[in-house]
């Protein structure tokens, strides 16, 4: 399941770097933006809802909407963490 | 390329010290790079330092005795010595007071985070058993010049003593760097790491509970992560370990069966990871 999120968004991380966006942190970016954990305070729902919400929202994610100045606020840890 | 004046310029900005009158590049002489680092090559396999028997060490001598006297008089005690086996310097196996030892007034600062957890790692496995490194200090007493955190994770626990390998030569003190070059796991070593553990369990005795074991796999999420690194090389997991790991945990079930229901909540779920890393 996580692979197969994984796969999901490489191919919009791919979609991204394709219009020109360039950045370490693409993945994390999209990541972030699919994770509906973020707006979850208390109790998280199960993990296989969690990675089914995340798939979902990655396949219809539109790379159009995504602006340079939008990853100039992302973070987190490389993609490539070896 | 680059012709006349603006190639020059270019050059110029290079540092290039020559160029061709009728190309206008020369590509000989070109850009003043840093010398390169050498580093000694790999020695032939058994050819250095010395033997098992050579390194026994029955009366140290000169600065070792010195150091010995200097051990006895702070209180502590030498509890073996021997000749270090890469070029036979005198090492002093000793327990010391915990008082008579300070860090090196010039290294790091301490991490609250990091001696607090390495105290509590202390106190579960219940044993010292990675002595520090210990030098005289010039006033009397020791200095450590690595080994900070273990110390005052020793103290936090309350303990007297402390085990620490005394090198009578006190330039040591003044190699902190040298003696730090010890590489932390990143995510995807401690993910392969864990991963490897968690099967050597289920291979040693696959019906014992999972969460018997989360000492040693630190985190549920880890395991996950490995059957994914360990598929996917180039995995970015960094970017997933977050979610993991506010949504796994570790859970009562045997091993055999743990891997399948191990979130924290909610119906069984199987990853097709997980499958596979059952049926391994």
């Amino acid at each position: 399941m996580v692979l197969d999120l994984e796969e999901k968004v490489s191919a919009a991380v791919k979609k991204l770097k394709e219009r020109g966006l360039v950045s370490p942190y693409l993945r994390s970016f999209v990541v972030a933006r699919i994770n509906p954990l973020r707006w979850i305070k208390g109790e998280p729902p199960p993990l296989e809802e969690v990675l089914k919400t995340m798939r979902e929202r990655a396949a219809r994610f539109n790379v159009e909407k995504i602006k340079p100045q939008d990853l100039a606020g992302a973070g987190g840890p490389p993609d490539e963490e070896v | 390329m680059f012709a006349g004046a603006n190639a020059r310029s270019w050059l110029r900005w290079l540092e290039i010290e020559d160029v061709d009158a009728e190309t206008g590049v020369e590509f000989s002489a070109m850009v003043k790079r840093a010398p390169a680092r050498r580093r000694p090559r790999k020695a032939k396999p058994g050819t250095k330092g010395l033997g098992p028997a050579e390194c026994r060490l029955e009366q140290p001598t000169g600065a070792a005795a010195e150091a010995a006297e200097a051990i006895a008089k702070a209180g502590g005690c030498v509890v073996g010595s021997y000749k270090e086996p890469l070029a036979g310097h005198p090492v002093l196996l000793s327990v010391l007071p915990i008082d008579a030892v300070e860090p090196t007034p010039f290294q790091r600062d301490l991490s609250d985070a990091h001696h607090k957890r390495l105290a509590d790692v202390i106190n579960k496995t219940g044993r010292f058993l990675d002595p520090i490194i210990a030098v005289l200090a010039p006033r009397g007493g020791f200095w450590t010049p690595n080994g900070r955190h273990r110390l005052e994770a020793m103290r936090r626990l309350g303990a007297k003593s402390i085990t620490a390998l005394v090198v009578a030569d006190r330039e040591i003190a003044w190699q902190i760097l040298a003696l730090n070059t010890e590489k932390a796991h990143n995510l995807k070593e401690r993910s392969l790491e864990v991963v490897r553990i968690y099967r050597g369990l289920v291979d040693e005795d696959a019906t014992r509970p999972e969460s018997q074991f989360a000492f040693y796999l630190d985190e549920a999420a880890l395991v996950t992560l490995g059957v994914c690194y360990e598929r996917v090389p180039r995995f970015g997991g960094g970017a997933y370990h977050p979610i993991l790991r506010r949504l796994e945990a570790f859970t009562d079930e045997p091993l055999r069966t743990a891997p399948s229901r191990i979130t924290r909540n909610g119906p069984r779920w199987c990853s097709t990871s997980r499958r596979r890393f059952r049926q391994q």
